[in-house]
């Protein structure tokens, strides 16, 4: 039906500055308000009113923007609504501090504000130290407000995120000129910019420009001299005397952190059984490793299961990446051993060590390893005895590895067992202690 | 205050899976016709709904009953000279139809009775510059239609048709804070756009640039204490989430991240023991679509694996379809 009255306008408006194109204008715009007010969320009628605006040399912006604020008064969710109001603004060249003004007052008169929410993370990018003190500020004050509204504590979540490092990990390989980085969101190569090395640009080739990824991979002309700085998309990373890779998980601790989390520790004595405070302690260990001494983490994650039963694996999980912060802490080797610590599962910070060589994983309880296998391109040995693997077929996702053992794990399939013996990149493979029976065995 | 919308369940409400209801009740919507009331003013996803029943159908055992060759007969009917393929006879062609017709194609093993390479060359026209995919010639941009597009291709075998790189980079682009996707750069994390973003990324071979910890939370976050799922915070829960919530987090190897046997028991409470079906929540109006989406996450979660057979997370089709036609994407697990 609205496709028809597209066709119609088409043929019938020849000249846009007509007394006639001007009437029919009005119409489509009145008959589009009717439609919405019966039905907010049509997606046939917010499209024909974008539409007809871009067909219309003069639209009335001021209007479409009261429109979109008396229809949020109504329902603050409507995505429909939120996205016409980035249509309006870039049309119509709307300044950012109107709209972050907007969406603060939508926060301060109203408690379902995940929209607004979300709206200003995108229009707060990218951030200086100031705006993220006030915005720190603004979510605190919301969360003191309503300790149970989970968008403020969401919010939360992505602003300490938000302070991390692009490049999480990073490998140089000067005398042979490689370069690894290990991006925090995917990218393509072409979006990082010129690389300098030592504050001298480097001409880097990518091996693949065309895709996001979040490992990027590239050769360079190799350097002589000692690599110190390596500054790329605005940041720049130091290299220690000798050294060629760096974990860059960790952000600095300021005083702005800390001041946070002293408020949500004050908020957890008003409020014990308040799930968002526990947890967002947990992610602000994890994503700044606080100093232990300080919090109990492993209490706080009791507490989160005892309240929250519906979401225990998630929690399990959420344990795992603690151990695994713990025992990697400040190592910036090639070679890492994580045995023995109950690990059911995999994740940060292991996934951002670009530059590993060695890792035992051995002892543990994992049923996969799947995290690993697109973010460890130098990976050469890799050990996996006493664990619960059924199957090893997606290790060959691993460009790089030479050495493997999986013995005492679960592989019941001798096809698997025999395709790795037969893989030509492997020079050891150790698999003893598996039940694997051949395909053509008889069943007892 | 904030507000916890939820919904209560009744002791009353049904327990058990009732097959046959169901069955029935699919059946008897398939074979509606022009002197219905519904079935008039649903003209406008008439091959929606006909995908809705039948992959139901399918799911339950139940899809002798249905007309196979009236609908064959019906889908040639709706494909135009642009290959691109309409609700119904008198609409005008959409990628949220013309996959909806390829599924239903693909579960008949009837691919052979449209113009395939018509399609084909339908869906790589609406292909924009950056990557999107617009639904039709009016240009609305959305990722469903990502989904829709690269789905629909790769059902057909013709992924060749269109740029990969470009439609991975939108799809990227249209990730955000939470992990999760909208459906247009800058748009809200919306629980089907989630589902329809990890689809496309699974089927390109590229669910590694997805955030699976922060989206897998944001996701298990969606259950409710009555066990339903929502879309989006502050929701009321829906059974339709019950597939693309769960669909999403079994694609990224993170099903175990909510709790079954509350979600199992929500979705059994939205049957409707009169007559048959499935509603959005328990004691409402049952439908189509809710019963597909219901019936599909109870496939998800392994109930009775001997009466619902086994759907599969990217193409909500029945896995041993994608079986037959070998196309069975790599999902993320790390469990």
């Amino acid at each position: 039906m609205w496709n028809i009255r597209k066709r119609l306008w088409d043929r019938l408006v020849i000249d846009p500055e007509s007394e006639e194109a001007r009437k029919f204008y009005d119409n489509e715009v009145q008959m589009t308000a009717q439609v919405l007010r019966s039905n907010p969320k049509s997606y046939g009628a917010w499209k024909h009113r974008a539409w007809v605006q871009t067909k219309w040399p003069n639209p009335d912006w001021t209007r479409e923007l009261s429109l979109c604020g008396k229809m949020l008064e109504a329902d603050e969710r409507n995505f429909h609504c939120w996205d016409y109001r980035r249509f309006t603004c870039q049309q119509s060249n709307a300044s950012k501090e109107s709209e972050l003004k907007f969406t603060r007052d939508k926060i301060a008169a109203n408690f379902s504000n995940f929209s607004s929410w979300h709206y200003r993370s995108s229009l707060l990018q990218p951030m200086d130290d100031k705006q993220f003190e006030e915005e720190l500020s603004l979510v605190t004050n919301a969360m003191f407000t309503d300790p149970a509204d989970q968008s403020a504590w969401l919010y939360l979540r992505w602003l300490l995120q938000s302070r991390q490092n692009r490049m999480t990990g990073v490998y140089v390989d000067k005398a042979n000129g490689k370069i690894l980085l290990r991006v925090a969101k995917p990218m393509k190569a072409d979006q990082l910019g010129p690389v300098m090395m030592n504050e001298k640009q480097v001409d880097i080739t990518w091996n693949d420009n065309a895709s996001p990824n979040i490992v990027l991979e590239g050769t360079f002309p190799p350097i002589d001299e000692e690599l110190c700085t390596l500054s790329v998309a605005g940041e720049c990373i130091q290299f220690k005397e000798g050294q060629s890779f760096v974990l860059r998980y960790r952000t600095d601790f300021s005083a702005v952190v800390q001041k946070t989390l002293q408020n949500i520790e004050e908020l957890l004595e008003l409020e014990p059984d308040n799930k968002w405070c526990h947890l967002s302690i947990i992610d602000l260990y994890l994503l700044y490793q606080l100093p232990e001494c300080r919090v109990d983490l492993r209490e706080k994650l009791n507490r989160l299961l005892q309240f929250d039963p519906m979401r225990k694996e998630y929690y399990n999980h959420l344990g795992n990446l603690m151990r695994l912060s713990e025992a990697i802490a400040s190592s910036v080797s090639t070679s890492l051993s994580l045995r023995g610590l109950s690990l059911s599962s995999l994740g940060a910070p292991l996934t951002h060590m670009v530059f590993l060589e060695k890792l035992d994983l051995s002892n543990n309880n994992l049923t996969s390893v799947e995290p690993l296998l697109s973010c460890m391109p130098r990976l050469q040995c890799l050990v996996l005895d006493h664990n619960q693997l059924r199957s090893i077929r997606a290790l060959r996702a691993l460009p790089s590895l030479c050495e493997l053992s999986v013995c005492h794990n679960e592989i019941d399939s001798a096809d698997e067992i025999q395709a790795m013996q037969e893989w030509p990149q492997l020079t050891a493979f150790n698999f003893e202690g598996n039940p694997e029976k051949s395909s053509d065995s008889v069943a007892q | 205050m904030a507000l916890h919308k939820d919904v209560i369940i009744s002791k009353d409400a049904p327990k058990e899976f009732l097959l046959e209801k169901h069955v029935q009740f699919l059946t008897a919507y398939a074979a509606k016709g022009d002197e219905d009331y519904e079935f008039v003013i649903t003209e406008y996803l008439r091959m929606n709904g006909i995908y809705w029943c039948l992959t139901a159908l399918d799911l339950v055992g139940g899809l002798d009953h249905a007309d196979k060759k009236g609908i064959v007969e019906f889908i040639k009917q709706c494909q135009y000279p642009t290959g691109g393929i309409s609700c119904s006879q008198r609409c005008d062609p959409h990628l949220l139809h013309s996959l909806s017709a390829i599924q239903v194609l693909t579960l008949f093993d009837a691919l052979g009775e449209i113009d395939v390479d018509g399609v084909a060359s339908f869906v790589a026209g609406l292909q924009q510059e950056d990557g999107s995919f617009a639904g039709d010639e009016w240009g609305e941009i959305d990722t469903r239609f990502s989904f829709c597009a690269i789905a629909c291709l790769s059902l057909i075998n013709r992924l060749d048709v269109v740029n990969i790189d470009a439609a991975v980079d939108f799809i990227v682009r249209c990730m955000n804070f939470d992990g999760g996707f909208g459906r247009c750069p800058g748009s809200e994390s919306h629980s089907g756009q989630i589902y329809c973003c990890l689809g496309t990324l699974a089927i390109l071979g590229k669910l590694h640039l997805v955030d699976a910890d922060a989206l897998g939370w944001w996701l298990c976050e969606r259950q409710l204490p009555s066990g339903g799922l929502n879309g989006r915070p502050e929701k009321l829960p829906d059974v339709c989430y019950s597939w693309w919530v769960l669909a999403s987090l079994k694609i990224i190897g993170r099903l175990h991240w909510i709790d079954k046997d509350k979600l199992v028991r929500y979705i059994l409470a939205c049957q409707d023991d009169e007559t048959g079906g499935i509603a959005d929540r328990p004691g409402d109006m049952a439908d189509p679509f809710h019963t597909l989406f219901g019936v599909a996450g109870l496939s998800l979660m392994g109930l009775l694996p001997n009466e619902i057979k086994a759907i599969n997370p990217i193409f909500c089709m029945p896995e041993n379809v994608m079986q037959r036609i070998r196309l069975q994407p790599k999902l993320l697990e790390i469990v």
